[in-house]
This record gives structure tokens, C-alpha cells and sequence, in this order.
């Protein structure tokens, strides 16, 4: 596929049926998309009243966007944001932390692994629902579909938390049986993870939450198996997990308190995408140049968003009028273009 | 008709195992009072020792067992939870310990033995009461299995101490649980975190201490709800 036929644009109700293909072609994991029409048709209407919703935010805005291949007029995956994790209850995850403990006497000094209960992360705007057919993964599709939606955030901030979190699913059996659920969870549910999952249906987390200990979890009380899937990846998320590393998520303090997946966090301003993001200005004599290299694109649009790839010189301001790119990204005239590399040189763009 | 003697039980008793398992000391600590019951023939069948307060040298720890319920209406799930939390709760309080019988005694013989000499302690007690804490405590071995591993051990403490516990013992006496407890975890801990085995014999009476048990019942001592850190043998406990 070319990289140029890619767009990426929030979902539309026409996406429905798109939609319930992706979701059934995607893992049974956090945060993946319901296997359910009617709850797929509340997504999508919620997202529409999220890109339309005027600046006051209240922070229970979800949008979902989706990747479509213009070529083949298919939608090949999408991704979300939640602005505001928890919504207007709690956030729970378990933090790690590590205390020393000590006997001069036994001649002994020992670190141990703990898990915190915590709602750190309450309130932090959420990126979700991260899917992508799989024979677009190894090109550039995956990189669209996850930093587009930094800049979208990046260019409405007020609708935003300056600090970004995403979780990942952990790891799980193909019957989606957990090892950290089976050590940890289950001795509070006495049920099987899958189960408290639909139990829990879309409730808050702070319902499930509230049944779990509130004090510290220590780790080498655990199966050896529960240990060693703290922060371990599902498989289906190690592309997009790869990504948000690369934008500099830090993936080490925060792991999700059902399945032990790695919750990444950061704040907006130090991602990469952000940092080296930049305005494209329409100018008659553009400046800059150098070898081209892929960039995402924006249009500063909310409802109108879109997100396209394009190949321009390293060091580029500005479009003529006329380039291809305005077309591809229907800017109009409402405002300037935002872009950022996808392979930025590691020494520059760090001025924020 | 036996006679209870106050006398240092290790003049006459050294080598006897103690309801802890414990060979008894030879050198008892000042101030404690050791009680020596004799056969007609004034031979020593029995002994113990009281200790009129506990932890304020040295400090004493033991895992309190306690109770929390994590209720979800909407769910229909209601759990109780057994919890350990780490703590000094017997700071200042009095102790029997060194309950121990002649080698070759009957279970039931060791029984009245020990029946005898607790009583004469209780009476000792209140002869001189302001002497005393708030409560007597008595610590029993917990269970150990067929190769003398204790399942407690193995599932808790050995987590956080990779060494020989037993060799610990010898090398340190009893002040080894107090080093011990530096390394254990300090926050409450759920039961239902500890491998089936370890559950199972927390608060069970090993066999070194079951005649003792036994006889502390019959005087009206109660388990306390408190465990000893090492092995998870049972504290039990009568107010004064």
C-alpha cells in the first residue's frame, strides 16, 4: 500500500459497520473496542458529540478516530482518546515501588518489589483503543494512527491534561486467562478474568477497584509466573507499545491492577512528536530544504481533523499554494498546517 | 505428691525441649522466675518460667490476624479477608515461657505436669500483681512437616531471609525474631496471598507445643489471635 493513500479522520456514523469488523478482528483486552453493534453505535455517537462539543471540557469526552486506505476506500484501524482518565471518579493503578529492608545483626540488606494501590494517574488524558489491520503493520499506517492524535491533543490543549497515559494489555492465555489476575485478582472476585470483565461491563474501574487490598502488594509473595508478568506486554500490543516509547512514554512506575500490563505516562509537552512539532506555512518562496524524510501532517481543524504522511525536506516552513499535501489534508483556508517527523535527528526540536 | 520449687529451672532441666521447640537455656535472664515441679522422690518432672514483662529491652514482634471484608453489593460478592499485620502488640505485657517435661513423661502425664506449674504462676502473679502486665502470653511452636520444614517459613518469612532460620535460632536465642522482623513486610498482608500450606498451618500448635496448648486451655488461656513471625505458631493469652 502507498503511505499517501492513508488518512486519518475522526469516525463517522457511516464507520459502523468498518467498525464492527475491526473490533471482532481485535484482542478481547483493555481498552480494545466492545464485540457488541449497539455499544459501537454509542462509541461513535459519543465521538461525535466529543469533536463537536464547544471548548469547556468536562472531561467525559471520548474520541475515536479512524485510518482509512483511499485507495481501497477500506478503513484499516483506529485509535482514541480519553480526556480525562477516570472521568469524574477514580483512576486505579498499582505504582511500583521498591522498599529496602535491612538487619545488620543477619547481615542482610534486601530491596523487594511492592504494588501501591493508587489513582495517580486520575484525570491524565487516556490514548485507547489502538487497532490496526494487520497487513499495514509494518509500514507507516501505525505511526499515523498513534502520533496524529498527540498533535490533535497537542492543538487543543484546553480540552486536555498536559500529562498522557495509555494502558497496554498484559499478558494472557488465547482463552484470555491472566497469570497477575489469577494470583492477585481472583482471590478477591473468585472468578475468572474475562468474567469480571463483563461483570464490570463499562462501569468506572473504582467499582472493581474497591474490592481489591489496599495495602501493598508484595511481589515475592506472588507465583512466580504472577511475578514476572508485572509490565509484560500482551503480544497484539508490542507495535503500538514500541511507538509510545519511542515518544518518550515512561513505562516503568505504573502497571494496570487487573492484567499487570504496563501503564506508559508522560506529559504532553516532552513527547516527541510534540516536541518537534511545527507550523507549515502558505508562502509564495519557501525557505528550508534538505533531503525529504515522512512527516505526520494536521489541519488545525476539531471536527474536520485529518492526519495524512508526506514526504518533506528535514528543515521545511512552508507549502506553495497549490502543493498536493492541501488537497490531501482539506485544509481550506482556516489556518496554518501542523507537522512533526516521524524520524526526527535526535538533537534538534528540543526547544519545546 | 509433687511440689512446685522456685528455683532457675536450668540448674536442673538443661537439655529439655520447650514448648517452642527451644532447648531450655542455661543461663535464665535476671528477673525472671523459674518454677521447677518434682516427683516425691524430689526428681524434676516439669518446669517454666515466668517473665514479668516482655519487649522492653529487645523489641518483641508477632503478626496480629485480623479481619476485612471487601463488599461489592451490585456484584453480590462479600469476602472476608484474614489479614497479618506486623506489630509489637505484647510490649510490656508478662510471659510464660520454657514450659518443658522430663524426657519419657506420658502426653497426659506432661499435661497435668504443665496444668500444675501454670497454676502455681497464675498464683505467683497475684502475689505480687503490679509486677505484672495487663496480660500473660504464652508462645507455641507452630508445625513443622516430615523433613522438619516449617510450611509458615517456607511461604513468608523465607521470601524475605534467605537463610537458615533454625541456625538463626541457635546463634541469636529468641532475639533472632526481632532481627528477622526488619526484613518482613510492615503493611497488612492478605492471608490468601501465602501458598495453601503456609494458610493451613498458621495459628496450628506444632508438636512440641501441644501438650503445653493443652494444658494452658485447661487454665483458661485463649489463642490470642496472634502468630509468631517465624513459623506461625499461635500466642496464647489470659487477662490478668
Amino acid at each position: 500500500m502507498n503511505p499517501l493513500d492513508l488518512v486519518l479522520r475522526p469516525v463517522a456514523p457511516a464507520d459502523l459497520t468498518a467498525l464492527e469488523r475491526i473490533a471482532a478482528a481485535s484482542a478481547d483486552a483493555i481498552n480494545s473496542l466492545p464485540h457488541d453493534r449497539e455499544k459501537l453505535r454509542i462509541r461513535i455517537e459519543r465521538s461525535l458529540e466529543a469533536f463537536a462539543s464547544q471548548d469547556a471540557s468536562s472531561g467525559e469526552e471520548t474520541y475515536l478516530f479512524v485510518l482509512e486506505d483511499l485507495a481501497r476506500g477500506e478503513l484499516v484501524g483506529c485509535s482514541g482518546i480519553a480526556a480525562s482518565a477516570g472521568f469524574h471518579d477514580r483512576f486505579y493503578s498499582y505504582r511500583n515501588e521498591f522498599v529496602v529492608h535491612a538487619s545488620a545483626a543477619l547481615g542482610v540488606s534486601q530491596r523487594t518489589h511492592t504494588l501501591h494501590l493508587c489513582h495517580d494517574l486520575t484525570g491524565y488524558t487516556l490514548l485507547t483503543s489502538f487497532y490496526i489491520d494487520p497487513a499495514y503493520e509494518s509500514g507507516l499506517g501505525p505511526h499515523l494512527l498513534s502520533r496524529a492524535r498527540l498533535l490533535f491533543i497537542a492543538q487543543f490543549a484546553e480540552r486536555f491534561n498536559d500529562r498522557i497515559a495509555a494502558e497496554s494489555p498484559g499478558l494472557a492465555d488465547a482463552s484470555g486467562q491472566s497469570p497477575f489476575w489469577d494470583a492477585v485478582g481472583r482471590r478477591f472476585f473468585g472468578m475468572d478474568y474475562p468474567q469480571a470483565e463483563t461483570l464490570a461491563g463499562g462501569r468506572s474501574k473504582a467499582f472493581i477497584a474497591d474490592l481489591m487490598p489496599h495495602s501493598a502488594i508484595y511481589v515475592p509473595l506472588l507465583p512466580e509466573a504472577a511475578q514476572w508478568a508485572i509490565g509484560q506486554l500482551h503480544p497484539v500490543a508490542e507495535l503500538p507499545f514500541s511507538i509510545l516509547q519511542d515518544e518518550g512514554f515512561d513505562a516503568d512506575t505504573y502497571v494496570d491492577i487487573f492484567d499487570g500490563g504496563p501503564t506508559v505516562e508522560a506529559r504532553l509537552a516532552e513527547l516527541r512528536s510534540v516536541r518537534h512539532a511545527r507550523r507549515l506555512n502558505i508562502c509564495e518562496t519557501p525557505v528550508g530544504g534538505g533531503a525529504p524524510d515522512w512527516h505526520v501532517v494536521t489541519n488545525p481543524q476539531r471536527e474536520g481533523f485529518r492526519a495524512v504522511l508526506a514526504q518533506l525536506p528535514a528543515g521545511t516552513q512552508d507549502l506553495v499554494p497549490g502543493d498536493p499535501l492541501l488537497a490531501r489534508i482539506g485544509a481550506g483556508a482556516s489556518g496554518p498546517l501542523w507537522v512533526t517527523p516521524l524520524s526526527p535527528a535526535p538533537d534538534t526540536g528540543a526547544q519545546g | 505428691m509433687n511440689a512446685v520449687r522456685e528455683q532457675a529451672p536450668a540448674d536442673v532441666v538443661a537439655g529439655w525441649l520447650n514448648q517452642a521447640g527451644v532447648a531450655v537455656p542455661a543461663e535464665p535472664d535476671a528477673g525472671d522466675v523459674g518454677l521447677v515441679l518434682v516427683d516425691p522422690q524430689d526428681v524434676p518432672i516439669a518446669c517454666l518460667r515466668l517473665r514479668p514483662r516482655i519487649g522492653l529491652a529487645v523489641p518483641r514482634y508477632s503478626y496480629h490476624l485480623g479481619r476485612v471484608v471487601h463488599a461489592a453489593a451490585e456484584l453480590n460478592l462479600f469476602l472476608a479477608q484474614q489479614t497479618l499485620l506486623l506489630g509489637n502488640d505484647h510490649t510490656g505485657e508478662s510471659e510464660l515461657s520454657d514450659l518443658a517435661c522430663a524426657p519419657g513423661l506420658s502426653e497426659a502425664q506432661q499435661v497435668e505436669a504443665l496444668k500444675q506449674l501454670v497454676r502455681a504462676a497464675l498464683e505467683r502473679i497475684q502475689a505480687q500483681r503490679q509486677a505484672f502486665g495487663q496480660r500473660l502470653i504464652v508462645e507455641l511452636a507452630g508445625p513443622r512437616d516430615a523433613l522438619g520444614r516449617s510450611p509458615v517459613w517456607q511461604g513468608l518469612g523465607g521470601m524475605f531471609y534467605s537463610g537458615d532460620p533454625d541456625a538463626a535460632q541457635a546463634r541469636f536465642g529468641e532475639a533472632w525474631r526481632s532481627h528477622l522482623a526488619a526484613l518482613l513486610p510492615r503493611q497488612t498482608l492478605y492471608l490468601s496471598f501465602l501458598h495453601e500450606a503456609a494458610q493451613a498451618a498458621l495459628g496450628q500448635v506444632g508438636a512440641p507445643g501441644l501438650a503445653a496448648a493443652q494444658a494452658l486451655r485447661a487454665c483458661g488461656l485463649v489463642f490470642s489471635q496472634h502468630v509468631r513471625i517465624d513459623d506461625g505458631g499461635p500466642l496464647m493469652e489470659a487477662c490478668l
